[in-house]
């Protein structure tokens, strides 16, 4: 098969993918080699993948086993150990041993093939991807733009159709974010899902994998192989979703606002309005237990060698008062109380993802009604609830702002209830005529440029 | 030298960790994107609140019904 042209196989769905190799109509081989084509066509402008072993994939592909992903390329973000591979988190330092992590066995006995392992924003820290030892992660919706963070890497790569799906981590929206800005569907599973070893955040009580794909079919399958549990599918047609104005439908970019809304009202769900009792200190708290979790793994000469911000935000980090982390602590305790409160009133809840679209590597500052931002204190707020809670949270593409960039909405839902996620996602995907999911973006438009 | 800077060198000091200009530059960013949150979080009312002993962020909290005591 050609590595070229609309018949490309990663122009297929993941579920294409695995369901016509199982049938024989496609030699994975040869997909195996369109997708190292399509990697060295598209990637250069991108940045989304720091290293691919072809020879391991090789290896990988003659071993695979005969399960629901059996020959099928992944990619997955570089938090996790891999035979040939140890970790960076996108650092230069390996993180961990290389070996075989949960994740990767969870990924080989599906039969899937790990083609890459994807940029990552500087040890996990960032959720714009500008800042990297490998160099900023670029946008496939406008390669000048942020592809996000800190899983940028993994949600670039499945937007310009590298790979139909990668492995993401979502400690404060690290798989949700990226999915935002790069116009695919992300879902952070429930604290827990998968196993933690290999994995460099292990220690973190934030941290949990989830799967990056173009939308809520493939991610439900992907999300599956990953939580190793099935997630099945039913109607969501007559859901109750609750919005919480204040502080998650604040201080947003108007056409983002107006995006969301308007494919909540596509939905025809039940909107109630609801309030959270601890709602307005998530963000802080997020930022307070996700940064101050990681400290003890730092060493001094590792910190003096770190990239400039990076360095100097850990020392900032290293100043907070003992008191705050409590602090932190009792609003997560409250928080989980009043979703816990807030789920018996309705079955999932809905706000933007992020407040603003995905600002330009070079200045990334976003524009916000209150003014000029850096990015990460909105991202972390319209996210770090879920991962303080430890409930699953998913973005999906609603629509693109008028500077082109993808517009995204956030759906969280009670512990272990995923499906009901992935439900309300394809819900959207049909009454919206799935033109956002299957939207493409100029980086996956382009033509190979000429032999 | 302001009271912010005294307190960055002199804490940072006190742990060992070297300071430079452009640390301390992107310090006063930090503090100016997080500082008001942080000083809101210093002044909630969370007397009321007890943490969740034996957190397990992968279940619901065991009663919803002990918010506040």
């Amino acid at each position: 098969m050609s590595g070229h042209g609309p018949s490309h196989p990663q122009d297929l769905s993941l579920r294409a993918q695995a369901a016509s190799i199982a049938a024989g109509e496609l030699d994975p081989s040869d997909l195996l080699a369109a997708t190292y084509a399509r990697i060295a066509e598209r990637d250069p402008q991108l940045n989304s993948i720091v290293s691919g072993s072809a020879e391991e994939a090789e290896h990988m592909l003659a071993a695979a086993p005969d399960g629901p992903l059996r020959g099928v390329p992944v990619a997955v973000k570089d938090m996790f150990a891999l035979p040939w591979r140890a970790p960076r988190d996108g650092s230069p330092r390996e993180q961990a041993p290389r070996g075989e992590s949960g994740m990767y066995r969870r990924l080989r006995d599906a039969g899937a093939v790990v083609v890459g392992v994807t940029n990552t924003h500087f040890w996990g820290g960032g959720s714009t991807g500008h800042i990297s030892a490998y160099g900023p992660v670029g946008n496939p919706w406008r390669v000048e733009s942020c592809g996000g963070g800190s899983s940028g890497g993994s949600a670039a790569a499945v937007g310009a159709r590298l790979v139909a799906a990668a492995v993401g981590t979502d400690g404060g929206g690290s798989v949700r974010l990226p999915a935002a800005y790069c116009g695919i569907t992300g879902l952070k599973l429930t604290f827990g899902s998968t196993p933690v070893d290999g994995y460099t955040h292990g220690y973190s009580t934030m941290g949990a994998a989830g799967p990056m794909c173009r939308d809520a079919g493939d991610t439900r399958l992907f999300g599956e192989v990953l939580s190793g549990r099935a997630l099945p599918a039913a109607d969501a047609s007559g859901l109750r979703v609750g919005i919480v104005p204040s502080p998650f439908w604040e201080d947003l970019d108007p056409e983002i606002d107006g995006a969301c809304r308007e494919a909540l009202d596509a939905a025809g769900w039940r909107i109630p309005e609801l309030a959270l009792e601890g709602a307005e200190h998530a963000g802080i708290a997020t930022v307070l237990r996700l940064t101050l979790e990681g400290l003890p793994s730092l060493g001094r000469e590792e910190l003096e060698e770190a990239e400039p911000i990076v360095r100097a935000l850990v020392k900032y980090e290293l100043l907070f008062p003992a008191q705050l982390l409590l602090r932190a602590d009792r609003v997560r305790a409250l928080l989980r109380r009043s979703l816990a409160a807030a789920f018996e009133r309705c079955e999932v809840l809905a706000w933007p993802t992020v407040p603003a679209p995905a600002p330009p590597i070079a200045n990334p500052t976003v524009t916000l009604p209150s003014g000029p931002a850096p990015p990460d204190p909105g991202n972390v707020r319209q996210c770090g609830i879920a991962n303080l809670a430890g409930i699953p949270g998913i973005s999906i593409p609603v629509g693109l702002h008028s500077s082109g960039l993808p517009m995204a909405l956030q759906l969280l839902a009670p512990w272990g209830e995923e499906a009901r996620l992935l439900d309300a996602a394809e819900h959207i995907e049909r009454v919206t005529g799935r033109r956002h999911v299957d939207a493409v973006p100029p980086t996956a438009r382009a033509e190979p440029a000429p032999a | 030298m302001d009271d912010f800077e005294r307190y960055v060198r002199s804490g940072l000091s006190l742990a060992e960790v070297d300071v430079t200009d452009v640390d301390l530059a992107i310090i006063r960013a930090a503090r100016a994107a997080y500082g008001p949150a942080l000083e809101a979080l210093e002044r909630a009312d969370l007397a009321g609140v007890w943490p969740e002993p034996d957190l397990d962020p992968g279940r619901p909290p065991p009663s919803a019904r002990r918010a506040r005591q």
